[in-house]
């Protein structure tokens, strides 16, 4: 933790984190070399290859989802000028993902009329179900929290399943973008907005309830549950964060190994169906739908 | 090297949380199913909170992965 921040303070090429998990990756790695090079020449070149590569990857990928991000670190490593950002590769995917979003909800809801089209009609059925949804998990109150669920649900959706697409990293005028991979892969996405959803059922509770409220639901139904309740407010966040976490990082750690292991033949677009589109969906809705679930705890 | 057999040994034992994950969600998907043949008409209701049982089941599964995955590259 302390070596990876010396050294972001001490960078400023565009790429400087993927050099430092290359070259980490590379000493890690190292000692495995040296210490099976005489078996090497015995058994077959191509299984250590194989092998060594899955680790090598699979360790790249850990180190890329599981560092944490301190933002005052971070800052030092923003640079003003145009475009020597150091951009994180799910920070570059999301800003792309949001970017489409907003400029995709634009251009469906600008030209409403009476008798609806088929886009107008999608995107009326998207808002109603998720009204509705929120309608019957949240109760009566449910009308300031549908748009905050539709959002993160569908920014979720977005981000689940961008990694289908499997754009590889590419160069424009000289600077090296990252390529589009989920951004929920990396820890720190999930757990700003597992913050985010229990920052709002502390906020709604204390609004709805009052603080007498509150502090009287910590002692209900006996006073015995009151370290629980409290222990709530932290497991609850840690559990979503580690859900969609654990899910799409999973998925993307068994698509990368089945994309070694079948030397990119036929098998990955299969599997692509189960690990990025319906469990990156599922996903979504879940995070979505125990967010609604605390909320209506919290509130009723 | 001793050490690096121990660790895939000990990844191993964390991955086999996905057993209770599994028996978990085999128990209710069975009660799930015989609800729906019970009671067709709550479909919706089921289908509802089976979705969530199988999301809480599947997270033990999910931690295993993680404790094996971050074992497995010495993290």
């Amino acid at each position: 933790m302390s070596q990876q921040a010396t050294i972001a303070v001490e960078d400023t090429a565009i790429q400087n984190t993927n050099a430092e998990v290359t070259t980490r990756v590379e000493v890690k790695t190292s000692g495995h070399g040296i210490a099976k090079e005489g078996k090497n020449a015995e058994h077959g070149a191509e299984k250590e290859s194989l092998g060594s590569e899955l680790t090598a990857k699979m360790q790249k990928i850990t180190y890329e989802s599981i560092k944490v991000e301190v933002p005052g670190f971070d800052i030092l490593n923003y640079h003003i000028k145009p475009f020597t950002v150091n951009f994180n590769e799910s920070i570059f995917t999301m800003w792309v993902l949001t970017a489409i979003i907003i400029i995709g909800a634009i251009v469906i809801t600008r030209k409403f009329e009476k008798f609806p089209g088929k886009v107008q009609n999608f995107a009326e059925m998207l808002v109603e179900g998720i009204n509705s949804l929120t309608k019957t998990m949240v109760g009566h109150h449910w009308k300031p929290f549908a748009p905050y669920f539709g959002t993160i649900m569908i920014f979720l959706a977005f981000c689940n399943t961008i990694g289908m697409l499997g754009i590889p990293e590419f160069h424009i005028g000289g600077f090296l973008f990252p390529g589009l991979r989920p951004p929920t892969k990396d820890i720190n996405l999930p757990a700003a907005l597992a913050l985010m959803t229990i920052l709002l059922v502390i906020g709604s509770q204390l609004k709805y309830k009052g603080i007498g409220g509150t502090i009287k639901s910590w002692f209900e139904p006996i006073p015995i549950m009151l370290p629980f309740k409290l222990m709530e407010y932290i497991i609850k966040p840690l559990s979503l964060c580690l859900r969609l976490f654990g899910n799409v990082f999973g998925a993307f750690v068994m698509m990368e190994l089945i994309t070694i292991v079948s030397r990119r033949l036929l098998l990955p677009p299969i599997f692509s169906l189960y690990f990025d589109i319906f469990d990156g969906l599922l996903q979504a809705f879940i995070f979505t739908f125990l967010s609604m679930l605390y909320i209506e705890e919290a509130i009723e | 090297m001793e050490a690096n057999g121990l660790m895939g040994i000990a990844a191993g034992i964390a991955a086999l949380t996905g057993m209770g994950a599994g028996i978990g969600i085999g128990i209710a998907t069975g009660k799930a199913a015989e609800a729906v043949s019970r009671q067709p008409e709550a479909d919706g209701k089921i289908t509802k909170n089976f979705v969530l049982g199988i999301a809480l089941a599947e997270a033990t599964a999910i931690y295993g992965l993680i404790v094996a995955i971050l074992i497995f590259t010495k993290l």
